[in-house]
């Protein structure tokens, strides 16, 4: 039974309209009048039932798992404001509603005009990729003993990476790594580093890491697809004159990412 | 009445994961596949593997299926259920009779099939191919409804209970949408009940409704009516076990701010209305709020 065919018969010709008026959140669609021709008429009044129903789900289960950030920072109503907009123009066609607003950052950059809808483009930008890493596979390794072989740890491996856009020198690895700059973000969330590393440190935390600017050779290593334990040896290796400060920088750094416990393995 | 028929239990819902590792006795569980079903790690799948472990039992329920839809039946969609059948080996795997979605947009809603004689063939057709795939029984929910259409020919109870018998599927009785559905259409809902063939029936479902103008809406964010309890002891009186082995019945409460001690005290009261035993069923010990 083909999709083109089954429309035109009764039993599901609706279907389209039905869905179609849904997502369009408009009353005075074409779509709308045909659902009249097949709802019965002591029933029709409760049609606007489902598109507030559509919205209503669509946020609810987004607040509930990516735009908790959005929402504490522009607030339940603004979210709302925002994601009816963005599906007015992209009706969700994800099987997941978490997939559905994956558009929402590019059409906010495109369309907005103010500050405040870029910076929510970024935010969410965030959020997303918090929740495409926190939903992703779990790290092999989740807690490495001291016989556990370098090489099986996965866990350390950086996710994701944030960088800030323009005030700092940044390695190309930003550049080729992250999709986007993100102009809006506060500099304060940056504060005097080359930007953050997203890291899945066990199967339900996520650790957000503030990466030293001295280190953007380190990160450039990791965007190239290095592990953390290959990019100290470059490191190590490397015959440059701050190798010995970076080291130093890097332990500290090393240790916020609780693996101080691989550099005390590496050194005995 | 015999206590071994039925399995009392309640939806899983994430802000009830951390009471859920405190609390001694953990009954049967439904677990929510479209919660799941596009993970491959992370808290929810992690909380989820070890509080389904001391269950009682546990079953998969979806939302995004689209049994009735026109769509062709998603491969990855129908890859991650099969997945999580056996992860979570659950007692019964089932969906909603509704479409989700048309021309590949998503509604995320559970919206009315017109019930006529070719929808039947067509969603036999789809269940087919939906239990070749995963190997298993598959059970199939009514919804609660809002409109209904000039084209409906056949009773809700009927339609559901042919397209299970065809197909081989089972069904999953939504106490609370019949009662649902028979208010919003001015029908007597223990007649509606009647027309389900009962001995398709693989799992029960109840839960709360609210009032939205002159009809009702099912929210789920609400205590369970005292009239669909009393539906769901009537029904529960009409059931002749044979083979079925205990019958799971789910409280659903997707109200984020319920604590699992209220969720867990409501389930006893209705196993109680329903003369049913409720060891089970005992709230936490030392269970504050719901950590949401």
């Amino acid at each position: 039974m083909s999709d083109k065919n089954s429309e035109t018969t009764l039993p599901f010709k609706y279907q389209w309209s039905f869905v179609e008026w849904m997502t369009s959140l408009d009353a005075r669609t074409p779509a709308e009048s045909e659902l009249r021709d097949v709802v019965t008429a002591e029933s029709l009044y409760r049609l606007e039932t489902y598109q507030s129903s559509f919205l209503s789900r669509i946020s609810s289960n987004l607040s509930e798992t990516l735009f908790e950030a959005c929402e504490n920072l522009f607030g339940v109503e603004v979210v709302a404001k925002v994601l009816a907009g963005f599906f007015k123009f992209h009706p969700p066609t994800a099987e997941s509603i978490t997939d559905a607003p994956a558009q929402l950052p590019e059409h906010l950059r495109a369309t907005a005009h103010t500050k405040e809808a870029l910076l929510f483009a970024d935010v969410a930008d965030v959020c997303m990729r918090r929740w495409r890493i926190l939903t992703a596979a779990d790290p092999h390794a989740v807690s490495p003993t001291e016989d556990t072989p370098l090489e099986a740890v996965h866990l350390m491996s950086p996710s994701d990476y944030i960088a800030p856009s323009g005030q700092h020198d940044l390695a190309a690895a930003w550049e080729s790594g992250a999709e986007k700059p993100f102009e809006y973000l506060p500099d304060s969330l940056f504060g005097d580093s080359a930007g953050l590393l997203l890291v899945k440190t066990s199967p339900t935390d996520l650790t957000f890491v503030r990466v030293p600017i001295q280190l953007n050779e380190f990160v450039r290593a990791l965007v190239a697809g290095l592990s953390i334990e290959q990019a100290v040896d470059a490191l190590e290796q490397s015959a440059s004159a701050d190798a010995e400060n970076c080291l130093a920088l890097l332990t500290e750094f090393m240790a916020k990412m609780q693996i101080q416990r691989l550099l005390t393995q590496r050194s005995s | 009445m015999n206590s071994q028929r039925f399995t009392w239990g309640v939806g899983l819902r994430p802000g009830h994961y951390s009471d859920w590792q405190t609390q001694e006795h953990v009954p049967a569980l439904e677990i929510m596949t479209d919660n799941l079903i596009h993970h491959r790690g992370g808290p929810a799948l992690w909380h989820t593997k070890r509080i389904v472990e001391r269950a009682s039992l546990c079953v998969l329920h979806g939302v995004g299926i689209n049994i009735g839809g026109l769509s062709p039946l998603s491969t990855k969609y129908l890859d991650g259920l099969k997945h999580l059948i056996q992860v979570f080996k659950p007692r019964v795997v089932s969906d909603h009779l509704c479409f989700t979605q048309a021309r590949g947009i998503q509604s995320y809603e559970l919206l009315p099939l017109m019930r006529t004689k070719n929808t039947i063939e067509h969603a036999v057709a789809r269940i087919d191919s939906i239990q070749q795939a995963l190997g298993v029984r598959f059970s199939i929910e009514n919804v609660s409804a809002y409109v209904n259409y000039r084209e409906d020919a056949i009773p809700e109870g009927e339609f559901v209970s042919e397209i299970a018998q065809r197909s081989g599927c089972g069904i999953l009785l939504d106490v609370n949408n019949v009662y649902v559905s028979s208010m919003n259409f001015n029908l007597n809902p223990e007649d509606e009940i009647k027309r389900f063939d009962l001995n398709a029936v693989t799992q029960i479902h109840v839960a709360g409704h609210s009032r939205r103008d002159d009809f009702l809406f099912d929210t789920h964010d609400s205590v369970v009516c005292a009239e669909v309890w009393e539906l769901l002891r009537k029904t529960l009186s009409s059931f002749h076990f044979s083979e079925h082995g205990t019958l799971p019945i789910i409280l659903e409460n997707d109200e984020r701010n319920t604590s699992l001690t209220t969720l867990l005290d409501e389930l006893m009261k209705g196993s109680q209305v329903c003369n049913e035993d409720t060891s089970i069923v005992q709230p936490p010990h030392n269970s504050g709020e719901s950590h949401v």
